[in-house]
């Protein structure tokens, strides 16, 4: 729910403002001259601000399109991420967003269009023989927040008339409706990270059930769309190597293999300062208080627990899915 | 009262005026605990504080300033401020909070972040230099909000730090009689009490997240840690609180370390052992 709507003064007049105005006509609207001075200063209090999160509606006005992390990516020889909207519906402990921004307000970027030209330019930059993959849900939950966003709704004719650009949408979400009243097209994969049920139910804070997010999931192969399948983190505890297996075996009881684009397994890991920052918020929480040590400007598991746990999980999706489907897709892996 | 735990939770109220603080001086149970520079009150415990600041955006963050120095607080405690306000259209005794804070000489503007439950509706308040009677459309007009918020922000988040004001006067009924803000402020005791206790609330959650750990004084008393390894000390007591709540991390350190550096040693081994179950995450 929400109750206060920052509005930018250069979107006030924008269609896509008065639409979001009109879903909460009981908000309290606040207008603001740049998002950045309600989102951007210091001396927030990030997990005070998460219980109750604002929407700041605003406009971008660069940097829409950036080059992925080198190394990150599902196939393409290019990619590239774009964020329609800074910060995430669900508040999972282990999300580097809580470490990241200064606020937990969420922050839409009403200009699409922008993003779509962007995305045009990207392309024309690059060979008409390249395949470039575009990621959408790096600062966000790409379909949580769609009754709100529309950013669904939006892109999916947009990317449909654009077959060499691959959207990733990066979901824990369920609500999967848009995608299901359009008739699916190839350069789509809606990908679900998961962890198992156990770790889900006490770090994913507000995320649907891990039963209903392989439902979502299945309905989406069903109806012939492309899925994508993320461990991502892969969160240590004893018996994990049962817990992952039970994961895996429930998602491919449901989904067929074949309508896996792609699979990856990202470790958990932050950069250090990050880690401070998100201790400093949660100092009562017992997975970050967990056996994490700092090596090299980041905070990881040790290297045999996390390659064990690698091991085992691509073990685990190797029964499902081929070597090729295999990606990297973990920011500071 | 010496058994009594001590509460940890700080707010600091600021008023500009006599009128404005006598109701709240009542309502809270405070005393007069100095008047050098600015009139201050306190309640027994100390944990809620009171300063008029006098009229004026400067006046206010002075006596802001000089409230920090004086209260026990620190950047967990919750700052207040209560006074009246001119309002273009709403009613005289109109109770509003604060959504935005503009300085109406530098055009710079602050955005408390709305996480209470106010009791009342919010506005935008403009701070000006001088008392007018020209009211911009929708907004509030103070002449301390800027002060009190921009100083307060010197001290703690924005989540702590809160304004709500009674309108004073309108375009209809401006000549404001400073002998009616008391009954003003009066009306509203029970709203200016529901966000003081949130505030509180609020100021009592921060300050337990910033406690070091239960046992981090004793471990400095027994052995000798560099600033770095107290830090790191630091860190691994409130792993292990969080981990072995049950086992006394002084009890079994003292038998094996006969120094900082084997505290840490120790310390971080015993952690590494601690299995990691799912349920107890």
């Amino acid at each position: 729910m929400i109750e206060t709507i920052y509005i930018e003064e250069a979107v006030r007049s924008h269609p896509r403002t008065s639409e979001i105005l009109a879903r909460f006509p009981g908000a309290r609207r606040i207008r603001c001259h740049r998002y950045g001075e309600v989102f951007n200063p210091r001396g927030q209090d990030f997990r005070i601000q998460k219980r109750r999160p604002a929407l700041i509606l605003a406009e971008k006005f660069k940097n829409f399109v950036l080059p992925a992390p080198e190394g990150f990516g599902i196939g393409g020889s290019e990619n590239f991420y774009f964020s329609h909207m800074l910060n995430c519906l669900y508040d999972c402990r282990y999300c580097f967003l809580q470490g990241m921004y200064q606020s937990a307000h969420y922050v839409m970027f009403v200009n699409h269009e922008s993003f779509m030209d962007a995305i045009d330019k990207r392309l024309e930059e690059t060979k008409e023989s390249q395949a470039v993959t575009f990621f959408s849900g790096y600062d966000c939950d790409s379909l949580a927040l769609e009754s709100v966003t529309g950013f669904v709704k939006a892109f999916l004719p947009f990317f449909r008339e654009r077959p060499r650009a691959l959207l990733e949408l990066r979901t824990k979400s369920v609500r999967v409706q848009e995608l299901l009243k359009t008739e699916p097209f190839e350069n789509c994969v809606t990908a679900f990270s998961f962890t198992p049920a156990e770790i889900s139910e006490k770090t994913e804070h507000g995320v649907p059930p891990v039963a209903s997010r392989i439902e979502a999931m299945a309905k989406l192969a069903e109806a012939g769309w492309k899925v994508g399948l993320r461990l991502d983190p892969l969160i240590y505890h004893k018996g994990f190597e049962n817990s992952y297996s039970k994961l895996v075996r429930d998602i491919f009881n449901a989904v067929p293999p074949e309508a896996v684009h792609s699979t990856s397994l990202g470790p958990m890991r932050f950069p250090k300062a990050m880690y401070d920052r998100i201790v400093r918020l949660y100092p009562d929480d017992r997975l970050l208080a967990g056996p994490l040590s700092p090596s090299n400007g980041m905070v990881t598991y040790r290297r045999h627990v996390e390659e064990e746990m690698t091991e085992v999980c691509r073990a685990l999706l190797g029964e499902y899915v081929p070597e090729e489907k295999f990606f990297h897709c973990t920011p500071w892996a | 009262m010496g058994d009594e735990p001590e509460l940890k939770g700080h707010l600091n109220l600021v008023v500009a005026l006599p009128p404005e603080a006598k109701p709240l001086i009542r309502h809270f149970g405070l005393e007069f605990k100095s008047g050098d520079t600015f009139n201050v009150y306190a309640n027994g415990g100390e944990t809620i504080h009171l300063i008029i600041s006098g009229v004026g955006k400067v006046s206010a963050a002075a006596a802001v300033s000089h409230l920090a120095s004086l209260s026990r607080g620190n950047s967990a405690t919750a700052w207040f401020n209560v006074g009246v306000a001119g309002h273009k259209t709403l009613s005289v005794s109109t109770l509003v909070a604060a959504h935005k804070i503009t300085d109406a000489g530098s055009g710079r503007s602050w955005y408390p972040p709305m996480v209470l439950d106010l009791p009342c509706g919010t506005a935008a308040v403009r701070t000006v230099d001088k008392e007018t009677h020209d009211y911009p459309d929708g907004c509030l007009v103070d002449m301390e909000a800027t002060g009190f918020y921009a100083t307060a922000l010197r001290f703690t988040s924005h989540e702590l730090i809160h304004c709500l004001k009674v309108v004073s006067d309108n375009s209809e009924q401006n000549d404001l009689d400073y002998g009616t803000v008391a009954k003003m402020i009066r009306e509203h005791l029970d709203a200016v009490e529901t966000v003081a206790d949130q505030l509180l609330q609020l100021s009592i959650e921060k300050s337990d997240r910033q406690a070091p750990p239960s046992h981090l004084e004793l471990f400095l008393q027994q052995w000798k840690f560099s600033v770095t390894r107290a830090h790191k000390l630091e860190k691994l007591l409130q792993r292990w609180t969080l981990l072995i709540p049950d086992s006394d991390p002084l009890d079994s350190a003292i038998p094996e370390c006969q120094d900082g550096k084997e505290v840490l040693e120790f310390l971080t081994e015993r952690l590494e052992r601690i299995p990691v179950k799912a349920a107890s995450l």
